[in-house]
């Protein structure tokens, strides 16, 4: 592992440079850690000091760089330069080209939840200025608020998010989902077998404990342990009442 | 007969028998056990509005064979202490009728994944408050064991 170290310093050196014409600020600091120029150069290309284009400008070589992927310590120095925990930098919704501040809104939520706070939490919610966070934010504070049973604060931002993100799916598919219900139908059609029914339990419930059973018009049809058992052998079950008796 | 307010207006237009029974074997109080459709599947489902959400028993969700793509994948959910792993589907439920309208409603309903029966120990669909029942007005009498039902205009 090679040690973590601060890019900064020599950053504007390496910068306009090349692996032949390296100013011995950056020499001395190659050697003194024991890097050659490729090492520390993908280094700085995933602490994102550098885009792809500088990147492959002065090596553009694709093996060298797959190689050298495996020998750095690309996490810890990605880490330290960017002042991120483990746990942070690989947090669902951390993407550098957000503004932080937004993510880090994103990881209060999440802390208040796991604090078990969900009074703040959901009031927290109400506060922030979703416009500007991106789709993903939505998905994972929505995630977090129906684990929490914040069921109302996970509605209306599944409907915001699926009002400001008409384009993505998955905010379509959660605003469908958590919408309040609706009504299909309603019709004055007569259940008259369901008292029967429930007159059957009250005399058969002992006898049948812990079996499920399959019942029409007060009439026990089969009873079984299993309810995969009665509905194979009533695979038309129209009408037929389907209840585990204790 | 359904329930009315003084003015004659009604409260419910509708009710169902309920049975007074343990939801699970390991149940030591009774539940308020009331017939309901899922996805036109006629079953069980207790009244429960410490729960949040609707909860299809799992043998259930098996039975009526629902698609799972179609759903909130993966959501973790508590039920009695345990973590549940399970996803959010919206589905018909209907409440019927012995007596005045049966009513077909959709809704999200939390449907769980990967079950270890020792935890599930049989559990049974659930109609929960959040989801479901504070969208409706319900009351029970428990003389004559009924179930009275209807919509509140202002929510559904």
């Amino acid at each position: 592992m090679y040690q973590t170290f601060n890019l900064i310093p020599i950053q504007s050196n390496l910068k306009n440079t090349n692996k032949n014409r390296l100013d011995p600020i950056s020499n001395n600091f190659l050697s003194n850690n024991n890097l050659s120029y490729d090492k520390l150069l993908f280094s700085i290309y995933w602490n994102n000091y550098f885009d792809q284009a500088v990147y492959q400008e002065t090596v553009g070589n694709i093996k060298l760089f797959l190689k050298n992927a495996n020998k750095i310590d690309w996490i810890n120095n990605f880490l330290s330069n960017n002042s991120l925990s483990y746990e942070q930098s690989f947090h669902p919704t951390y993407n550098d080209s957000t503004d932080s501040s937004y993510f880090d809104k994103i990881v209060y939520l999440e802390n208040l939840t796991k604090s078990g706070n969900i009074g703040l939490f959901v009031k927290e919610i109400n506060k922030i200025d979703w416009t500007k966070h991106p789709a993903k934010h939505f998905i994972y504070v929505i995630r977090l608020a129906l684990e929490v049973e914040a069921v109302f604060a996970a509605q209306k931002l599944s409907l915001l998010g699926a009002k400001l993100y008409p384009q993505n799916l998955e905010l379509e598919k959660f605003a469908f989902i958590l919408k309040n219900p609706v009504l299909i139908s309603k019709n004055q059609i007569s259940n008259s077998d369901l008292e029967a029914n429930s007159k059957w339990i009250i005399n058969n419930r002992q006898k049948y404990k812990g079996q499920w059973v399959a019942l029409k018009n007060g009439l026990l049809l089969e009873a079984s342990k299993s309810l995969k058992t009665l509905t194979l052998k009533f695979s038309e079950h129209k009408n037929i009442y389907f209840t585990k008796v204790h | 007969m359904a329930l009315s307010f003084a003015d004659g207006t009604p409260f419910t237009r509708a009710w169902t028998p309920y049975d007074y029974r343990p939801a699970t074997g390991s149940d030591s109080t009774e539940r308020i056990m009331i017939p309901i459709e899922i996805e036109s599947f006629r079953t069980s489902a207790f009244i429960d509005t410490a729960s949040p959400y609707v909860v299809c028993s799992p043998e259930v969700a098996d039975a009526i064979a629902i698609n799972s793509s179609a759903a909130i994948q993966e959501i973790k959910y508590n039920i009695r202490g345990n973590k549940i792993l399970g996803d959010l589907h919206r589905l018909s439920i209907t409440l019927l009728a012995q007596e005045g309208e049966n009513l077909s409603i959709e809704s999200s309903v939390f449907v769980p994944q990967n079950i270890d029966k020792e935890v599930w120990a049989n559990y049974p669909t659930v109609l929960g408050l959040k989801t479901f029942l504070e969208h409706l007005r319900f009351a029970i009498d428990p003389l004559k064991n009924r179930f009275y039902f209807g919509l509140c205009s202002y929510t559904i």
